[in-house]
């Protein structure tokens, strides 16, 4: 008797079971496909077929989850190096002595050309990863102290190159009024009025503009009190020549204390500076 | 009960320990946060030290002052020496003479070589006046002030110009030793606490060998200065007076 199979390479083949009877005394195991039909060949297929359109995307997703955590982790690596690299940089920078102007501009120019910390829109995306998080949290915080590290440093070069620049004005005038056993008001009311001017021309840098102010305030203030001096005396006004020189020592009090302000500001500047260096050097 | 007993042992221990750490600890940090606030950054050594580099551009400015004002001729006083007056008292049991300190006193008061320089005459009233001359006894002194005033030395208080009397009789053993004269330490004495009175502190010797200042303290030390009695050229000046050098 001839019947229908499909053998395993889905080709139908025409199989004379007669001549594959079992032997004799043997019992015959050999059931027809009675469950397998002639259609189950079909279902096979597509079972194969199925199987092989979930492998490809599983394997797919599982390359692209070994890449994305492989590149998260670099990136995460890249952080911690920008980081180490500027906490560096910051350290080197401020082995520099920092004696005037120039010294302070080329270490804040040293700070502004600091490696950036990696972000941009993809580390924004990828901060819900943990650990580049932390890393790219940490390098923007070294990098933000490294900026105000900069900005103070910015502040106080532009100061000390404003006041090197007032400072030999301010000598200029001290040795002019000193320059006989005693005052000549004339002469004093004239020094005074010289670097008033002389101040006034001066541009000074934004954390020192109401100090420039003051200074310039007083120095025209011991200008006209010097010149009422000389008038007071010349009329032998006694009353007046008095409350000159009472109010002359008050200006130059006020002048004073302009220096014991600005200084202030720069301690305040120092603070922050070294407070900065510190956190920066820290292991 | 032994292990009750150890427990109790280590917990004082460990709250003892704490307790000392803590007090010397505190005063440790407060000194550090006390130098840290107070001490600039040293260049060279501190990482981002600019602040030194600033006073010197600050010191003129800093140190900016009036300079010295000549009294206009025209505001002096019109005609003769500017009197100033005192009252002589004495206080305590005196074994001194007061009629003969208060004679050598005003001679003193205005001899040329003193504050009479000042273009001022030292008048004696019987009351009132701008100031007490007063010689007291020694035991006396701290009447005046019990800090300002000892029983070893004269003193100023206030209107109050005291000789004591110990040194008004027997001077002073640094000035003594020097090998000046009782008299000359007298003249100083006044000239000295009248100094005071007039708006004068302590002065030192400028370098041995030199002319002591009449304001310095020479019954103390002369610290190698040449003992002197009278008022040096560039102390001629009397704030209380309104007398500029």
């Amino acid at each position: 008797m001839k019947q229908l199979f499909t053998n395993r390479h889905g080709t139908k083949v025409q199989v004379d079971t007669d001549l594959v009877a079992a032997p004799p005394g043997l019992p015959d195991t050999t059931e027809p496909r009675a469950a397998v039909p002639a259609a189950t060949g079909q279902g096979r297929t597509r079972r194969r077929l199925s199987r092989t359109i979930w492998l490809v995307p599983g394997v797919a997703v599982l390359l692209a989850v070994i890449v994305g955590i492989g590149g998260l982790e670099w990136k995460t690596a890249q952080a911690h190096q920008v980081q180490a690299a500027l906490r560096s940089d910051v350290q080197q920078a401020g082995k520099v002595p920092l004696k005037d102007q120039a010294s302070m501009n080329q270490v804040a120019a040293r700070l502004a050309a600091l490696p950036v910390c990696p972000g941009g829109r993809l580390g924004r995306y990828f901060t819900w990863y943990p650990r580049f998080s932390a890393a790219r949290q940490a390098c923007l915080t070294s990098a933000a102290q490294a900026t105000q590290l900069h900005d103070t440093l910015a502040e106080a070069a532009a100061a000390s190159g404003y006041l090197a620049r007032l400072q030999p004005l301010i000598a200029v005038a001290i040795s002019a009024q000193n320059s006989a056993v005693y005052a000549v008001p004339d002469d004093a009311a004239a020094v005074w009025l010289t670097f008033a001017d002389a101040q006034a021309a001066l541009t000074p840098p934004p954390a020192l503009s109401s100090i420039h102010q003051r200074i310039r305030t007083e120095a025209t203030a011991l200008a006209g009190e010097w010149a009422t001096l000389a008038h007071a005396d010349e009329v032998h006004d006694a009353a007046a020549f008095t409350a000159a020189e009472t109010a002359l020592a008050g200006h130059y009090q006020a002048l004073r204390a302009a220096a014991d302000d600005t200084a202030e500001l720069v301690a305040g500047w120092q603070a922050s500076a070294s407070r900065l260096g510190r956190l920066l050097s820290a292991p | 009960m032994y292990s009750k007993k150890r427990h109790f042992f280590w917990g004082v221990a460990v709250v003892v320990l704490a307790a000392a750490s803590f007090a010397v600890g505190l005063p440790l940090a407060a000194r550090a946060l006390e130098s840290d606030a107070l001490q600039a950054c040293a260049s060279g050594r501190d990482s981002y030290c600019f602040a030194p580099a600033f006073s010197a551009q600050l010191a003129p400015l800093a140190t900016v002052a009036m300079p010295k004002l000549a009294t206009p001729n025209w505001m002096a006083a019109p005609s003769g020496p500017r009197v100033v007056t005192y009252r002589l008292e004495g206080h305590g049991d005196l074994t001194a003479d007061l009629g003969e300190f208060g004679q050598f006193a005003a001679a003193t008061l205005n001899d040329p070589r003193g504050w009479s320089r000042l273009g001022v005459r030292f008048d004696q009233v019987a009351s009132g006046g701008d100031f007490v001359l007063v010689l007291s006894a020694a035991s006396r002194m701290t009447d005046f002030s019990a800090t300002g005033c000892d029983t070893t030395y004269s003193c100023n208080v206030g209107n109050n110009v005291v000789i004591n009397e110990d040194r008004w009789k027997g001077g002073a053993p640094a000035w003594n030793d020097s090998g000046a004269s009782l008299e000359g330490y007298r003249q100083m004495v006044v000239n000295h606490e009248t100094g005071h009175w007039l708006g004068h502190g302590h002065r030192k010797c400028a370098s041995p060998g030199q002319v002591a200042a009449v304001m310095q303290q020479q019954s103390m030390s002369l610290s190698g200065c040449i003992a002197n009695s009278w008022p040096l050229t560039d102390e001629m000046y009397a704030p209380r007076l309104g007398i500029r050098s």
